[in-house]
């Protein structure tokens, strides 16, 4: 009996603290579809959410994004505004993109962003330096996590 | 005169859209608060729905079935139910939603799904439409047919395959049959290519077109190459 109750008791406080944390991930995407430009820190953030993990405050996601070589090497603020190349290469190294061969050897922000124009995540007009709208980021990272199984 | 009109109308009633499964997170806003959604309950007009990543929740609206896919917002806007016919308008803020209506007889079914920018119509048919800033409107149809009007007035009939896609700050769509075409572009290699050149070719062969703006080794490659084609006539 005792068996039985414990995992049913220790559900039912969970549950409230998850209904908590899911209604906190469509708050963040309901604030970031009114932004007119999206941070890096948004990127940071949908990124989290992307591979499956509670946001946590920027510098512990992007330790996290680092520790699994999304955000290696890169060291934007928080507050600055994502570019389709910065959120292009996070994109390229999430999804593991190999089918384009100048990223395959530079590994920059301009050829991922090539990549993922290749690959129809990213719109074919503009450039790498084009900042994000939050609409367009939400936009792009619904492809990405589709493109990596989501629904 | 007064007396005809009268007999003649039939009120239009409020229908009710009932949640069948949720897949993830989702929640709705009925006034001013979001809340969890739950499996079973009853949705009314005007209320928003809302997905999180890697969700889905499915709705039954009369005769329609209507999934709404990961990172989407969409709106009641309108559910009516008269003596014989029904009359639905979702509004997809963004995201992605996939309706599938079942054509019932007797019942004049006016479904429609707006984007900011277009809409689509539908009668017993199956479509899904997606909206975004950044690629615009997409209406795809599986199988029936669908009415598709931009907000400047311009208007299709899509079937299946077809793809409406209105870019933004586009006045009109691609072409519809865009989709079905890129199908049938394959790439043709010349004779004498090695299997390891064909072979990076056929994995890095986009990189020449995206990454140079003239590649001139591609421009006029003055060699042979053998085509077989299978024309099936209709």
């Amino acid at each position: 009996m005792k068996r039985i109750l414990i995992p049913v008791v220790i559900m039912l406080l969970l549950t409230p603290l998850l209904y908590a944390q899911n209604m906190q991930q469509l708050q963040f995407i309901h604030q970031l579809a009114d932004k007119q430009e999206a941070t890096f820190n948004d990127a940071v953030t949908f990124m989290t959410i992307a591979i499956g993990l509670e946001p946590k405050d920027f510098s512990t996601n992007l330790q996290i994004l680092k520790n699994r070589n999304i955000a290696r090497g890169m060291s934007y603020n928080a507050v600055d505004p994502i570019r389709r190349g910065a959120l292009s290469l996070m994109i390229a190294r999430y999804l593991d993109l190999s089918d384009s061969l100048l990223y395959l050897i530079f590994g920059t922000e301009r050829y991922a962003f090539r990549a993922c124009v290749a690959d129809g995540i990213m719109s074919n007009e503009g450039s790498e330096w084009d900042r994000l709208s939050g609409g367009e980021l939400i936009e792009i990272m619904n492809i990405a996590i589709e493109r990596a199984g989501g629904r | 005169m007064s007396a005809v009109c009268v007999v003649c109308y039939t009120p239009e009633l409020i229908s009710d859209v009932r949640v069948l499964d949720i897949n993830g997170t989702a929640a709705y806003k009925e006034q001013r608060q979001w809340k969890p959604m739950k499996r079973g309950q009853t949705l009314r007009e005007g209320t928003k729905i809302s997905t999180g990543a890697r969700s889905s929740v499915r709705l039954k609206i009369d005769n329609a079935t209507v999934t709404i896919r990961q990172l989407s917002m969409v709106r009641i806007n309108r559910n009516l139910v008269s003596g014989n016919s029904t009359r639905t308008n979702l509004g997809l803020r963004y995201g992605k939603v996939n309706a599938r209506i079942d054509r019932i007889k007797k019942l004049r079914t006016d479904f429609r799904i707006s984007t900011p920018v277009a809409t689509s119509s539908v009668r017993g048919s199956e479509k899904e439409v997606s909206s975004g800033p950044g690629w615009g409107t997409k209406i795809r149809v599986f199988h029936g047919e669908i009415g598709a009007s931009t907000k400047l007035g311009t208007s299709n009939i899509l079937r299946k395959g077809m793809l409406f896609h209105l870019k933004p700050g586009s006045p009109r769509p691609s072409p519809l049959l865009l989709a079905m075409w890129r199908k049938y572009i394959t790439r043709v290699n010349p004779d004498d290519l090695t299997d390891e050149e064909k072979q990076i070719l056929e994995r890095f062969g986009d990189d020449l077109w995206l990454n140079f703006e003239d590649p001139q080794f591609t421009s006029n490659p003055r060699a042979n190459a053998r085509v077989n084609l299978q024309i099936i006539f209709p």
